[in-house]
């Protein structure tokens, strides 16, 4: 029990705050609203047919709202990026979201009240390993909120605070895997579970012992 | 004393959480050393819906017969293009979702029958077995206990009892499962105290149980690392400690520090004095007979009545050798 006590603190603590908090609070999901303007599909000038002929390989296209204004999203190998942003109106491609452009769009996802602190650029990978220019904005909260926009799509990916941060260490501590919290199979995990059981169920039989046995002492 | 109310705290805790402390430490083994999502279903396919859309004469979509979406996606289902309208944008398909399909070529309202969801479920399924019949569920469905919106099941009559379910519009797969996946999602049900299916792990149950837990785990930290010992000071000088058996009317002499404990010195000789808590001042049960005089510690008092102490029944963990060198036992 000595040497498994510290882990056995540590996993019921973790566990602990990790079933009292809320998971989609912890995600984020309640720092932005949900797009629910409705799309201005009158004003669309520039056809589908239109789209397709500029963009041959166009695919996952996508008519959203973004900046007030109708846009194509969608993949394609055109140009030097993966997402493309095509207005609806004009045809016109848009342009890397600038520094003022991500302001906007966080400020008006952002449930909160609090003004934004700094909007800076990061270059991050996405799933496929490609490279992904981002807008980081963050937020003058008591959890200092978050929000990463993709550059390219204008899509808010990634809503992050100071809550998921202790999560993810409450996670890396519960599953003892230090450096990036992704290996749920560490073998350091396996043997103090092990020992773990045995602590436990030699600690049961003598819990069992203790409410079963109660025969007077000798003396 | 308040180490003795703690450690009537930690054995109730103990009794109300210990089978469910062992559930996490074997279902959290099992997701450690046997759990391995990704084969799971190894009949798993992907399908290929996309068809080639330049030179498709499309429906305008402004043109449809709609209340104005939040977003239009075109979607493709086996080679068709069809215009999804999304009238809200949810942060997990899994939540309920407000959709209308239309046909991208004629621009009519539509939406998959069987025929077509059991063409695109056996597409995904690469094994022999036929497919049954499609069924339309409704939430909640045992399968996927996170699902709000309803899906369209297809169920294989293979060993493994495998099952694709498919969106109810669209007919795109959803999920895969057969039981090999279901003894992985009854292992994270019993991780998460899921009883109730909420498909979560923040539930009152689990938030009741981890606190006990917690709690246990602090006191029994506290207990090991605080032990009442004895309050005496004695030298660390050798002495004799003489040992008498009632039952036999032998007796012992031992050589003893003379600032150890009595349970420790007896037990270093082989002689073991009944106990739970290893002479850390916890159970009481290590006593013995030492002379009348002896000096009474706080927990003696605790456990023993004034009739034992007044006739000299000690404590073994609680009196040191130096204080009590003739202790009387009732066996060897």
């Amino acid at each position: 029990m000595r040497l498994v006590g510290i882990q056995f603190i540590l996993w019921a603590i973790t566990g602990l705050y990790m079933v009292c908090l809320d998971i989609h609070f912890i995600h984020g999901e309640p720092l932005t609203h949900p797009q629910s303007a409705p799309l201005q599909l009158k004003d669309i000038s520039y056809s589908t047919a239109q789209l397709l002929a500029d963009y041959p390989d166009a695919t996952d296209i996508k008519l959203v709202t973004l900046l007030q204004k109708p846009v194509y999203r969608f993949r394609s190998a055109a140009g030097q990026r993966a997402i493309h942003v095509v207005d609806a109106i004009t045809g016109k491609p848009q342009d890397l979201l600038s520094q003022a452009q991500a302001s906007t769009i966080a400020d008006d996802a952002y449930t909160g009240t609090a003004a934004i602190n700094t909007v800076s650029p990061l270059i991050s990978r996405d799933a496929s390993g490609a490279l992904n220019p981002l807008w980081v904005v963050s937020f003058d909260d008591i959890a200092s909120s978050t929000l990463f926009i993709e550059q390219q799509s204008g899509r808010i990916i990634r809503r992050r605070h100071n809550y998921w941060y202790l999560f993810d260490w409450m996670w890396r501590l519960h599953i003892m895997d230090y450096d990036d919290g992704e290996n749920v199979t560490n073998g350091w995990l396996r043997l103090v579970s092990l020992l773990s059981v045995l602590a436990a169920v030699s600690g049961l039989a003598l819990l069992l012992l203790r409410f079963t046995l109660r025969k007077k002492a000798a003396l | 004393m308040i180490r003795l109310v703690i450690a009537n705290w930690h054995k109730w805790l103990a009794l109300l959480v210990s089978i469910q402390l062992l559930v996490w430490l074997l279902t959290g083994l099992y997701f450690n050393s046997l759990m391995n999502s990704a084969d799971n279903v190894p009949t798993r396919q992907p399908v290929q819906h996309e068809g080639y859309l330049p030179g498709r004469e499309l429906y305008p979509p402004q043109a449809i017969d709609a209340p104005p979406p939040v977003a239009v996606s075109i979607i493709w289902v086996l080679g068709a293009p069809y215009y999804q309208f999304e009238y809200n944008q949810p942060s997990h398909a899994y939540f309920p979702r407000q959709r209308r399909i239309f046909d991208a070529t004629t621009g009519e309202p539509w939406q998959i029958g069987a025929e077509q969801v059991a063409t695109i479920a056996r597409q995904a399924y690469s094994g022999s077995a036929t497919a049954g019949k499609p069924a339309l569920l409704k939430p909640p469905i045992d399968d996927l206990p996170r699902q709000q919106n309803p899906l369209w099941q297809v169920r294989f009559a293979d060993e493994f009892n495998t099952a694709v379910y498919l969106d109810a519009l669209t007919g795109h797969v959803i999920r895969h499962t057969n039981d090999r996946q279901r003894l992985d999602d009854l292992m994270l049900t019993l991780h998460f105290m899921d009883y109730t299916g909420t498909g979560f792990f923040n539930h009152p149950l689990i938030v009741i149980f981890a606190i006990a837990t917690s709690l246990l785990a602090l006191s029994g930290g506290y207990l090991l690392i605080s032990r009442s010992g004895p309050t005496g000071k004695q030298l660390a000088s050798p002495c004799t400690l003489t040992v008498n058996f009632l039952s036999g009317a032998e007796s012992a002499s031992l050589q003893a520090r003379a600032d150890d404990t009595l349970f420790n010195a007896l037990s270093r000789h082989g002689i073991h004095l009944p106990s739970e808590c290893g002479g850390a001042g916890t159970c009481g049960k290590c006593r013995l007979q030492c002379t009348p005089d002896t000096p009474v510690t706080d927990i003696e008092q605790h456990h023993l009545n004034q009739q034992q102490l007044v006739r000299g029944i000690r404590l073994g963990c609680q009196q040191q050798v130096g204080a009590c060198q003739q202790v009387e036992l009732p066996r060897r």
